[in-house]
């Protein structure tokens, strides 16, 4: 949107003019202009008027005030010793950089030890299954009138043939392959057939 | 100088230099040279000191903090003008509209007559209006112009557009002052769309 028509219709007038007022026009395209300024009243008029306006605008100085200095050095001051607390992240930054060097906070790195401890002493009181528990299941052969009974933990009956005259307790060993073992190893010792487990 | 003192540095490439490598005195120098053209720069395209002191700040803070990002040193003004240009037409924006420039409290006289301190107020007070009459685009080439003397080239580079749009702005822009103040520069002139509030020349 152009707010005001030109000052003059000369095609080459305004450029002329303005190059002028800002030094830019060549010496050979002086003399052009010269000779338009003496014919053309509006261009004359326009010419004034920023000559006008620059001598006006020079009038006004616009010093800086000393407030102006001690806020950006104090602001600079700020910025610098938040710079010297941050840790340098440049580290970070590089491939595998993060992963390779974490820095956690004392409070978080004994929480996570907490948590482990705590899981492990969780996982470790619970009831451990028949083939796999270190004390293993006790199985306790009984033998009644109509035939031998093995208990086995925690409440697993296996009724089998056995001599009758025996009655001991097992104690699973789980370097021989945990309670099944032994008790297929018992029966099959004894002569009886396995039992159905 | 005496010959254990270090040299001083003189031109803006080499305090340019220092600057991008961290040096603290370099900047200071700097600042100095330059804090009074972005603080005119600002004033005069806020038409109010106070924010343009609070964007003086803001633009050398972040010249400071990304001093890296200066690739060519050559560019150093350039680059300093785009960056209180952004701060202005931010400032610009977030206002929503323009107000006057803010009275400031009165300057200390100098040398001259009364006559000539009137006449000098109410020149400065022509200008300002004439100025906030102007829209950004067009009052951001003539304050870059007039105040601060950068080429079309420079011009271009801070507004980030080319040196024929620079020179099209600016010749509207001065179209419009003529028009402006042709009634004080010829009371038979009619005042035609003049600033608002603004005094008829008597």
């Amino acid at each position: 949107m152009i707010p005001f028509p030109p000052p003059c219709a000369h095609a080459d007038a305004e450029r002329l003019l303005n190059e002028y007022v800002d030094g830019e026009l060549r010496s050979a395209d002086q003399p052009a202009l010269f000779t338009h300024l003496a014919t053309c009243a509006a261009c004359r008029a326009q010419f004034n008027a920023l000559l006008a306006f620059r001598l006006a605008a020079r009038q006004e100085p616009l010093d800086v005030p000393p407030a102006a200095d001690a806020a950006l050095f104090a602001r600079l001051d700020r910025t610098r010793r938040v710079a010297r607390r941050q840790p340098d992240r440049s580290v970070d930054r590089q491939p595998f950089g993060g992963a390779l060097r974490r820095r956690v906070s004392v409070g978080v790195a004994l929480a996570a030890v907490g948590l482990v401890v705590a899981l492990g002493a969780a996982f470790g009181s619970q009831p451990t299954p028949a083939s796999a528990a270190p004390g293993g299941p006790r199985v306790t052969l009984t033998v009644l009138d109509d035939g031998a009974l093995y208990l086995v933990d925690p409440g697993v009956t296996v009724e089998a043939r056995a001599p009758a005259d025996r009655r001991r307790t097992l104690d699973a060993d789980p370097a021989v392959g945990g309670a099944g073992a032994l008790l297929d190893g018992a029966l099959l010792g004894d002569g009886g057939r396995g039992a159905d487990l | 100088m005496s010959p254990d003192s270090p040299p001083r540095i003189d031109s803006d490439t080499a305090l340019i230099d220092a600057f991008r490598r961290g040096d603290e005195f370099a900047f200071v120098a700097l600042y100095d040279r330059y804090k009074g053209a972005i603080y005119a720069y600002c004033a005069r395209m806020l038409l109010d000191r106070d924010a343009a002191q609070d964007l003086l700040q803001e633009t050398f803070a972040r010249a400071y903090e990304h001093r890296d990002r200066l690739l060519n040193t050559t560019s150093f003004k350039a680059w300093l003008f785009t960056i209180a240009r952004n701060q202005c037409l931010n400032a610009l924006r977030r206002r929503g509209r323009e107000i006057p420039l803010a009275p400031d409290a009165p300057e200390p006289p100098a040398q001259g007559t009364p006559f000539s301190h009137l006449l000098r107020s109410e020149q400065t007070a022509l200008v300002q209006r004439t100025l906030a009459a102007l829209s950004p685009e067009y009052r951001e080439v003539v304050v870059l112009r007039e105040y601060q003397n950068l080429s079309y080239d420079e011009i271009a580079a801070v507004t980030r557009t080319t040196v024929s749009s620079v020179k099209s702005r600016l010749f509207k822009a001065r179209r419009k002052i003529g028009v402006l103040l042709a009634p004080w520069l010829d009371p038979n002139e009619p005042v035609a769309a003049a600033p608002a509030d603004t005094p008829r020349p008597s």
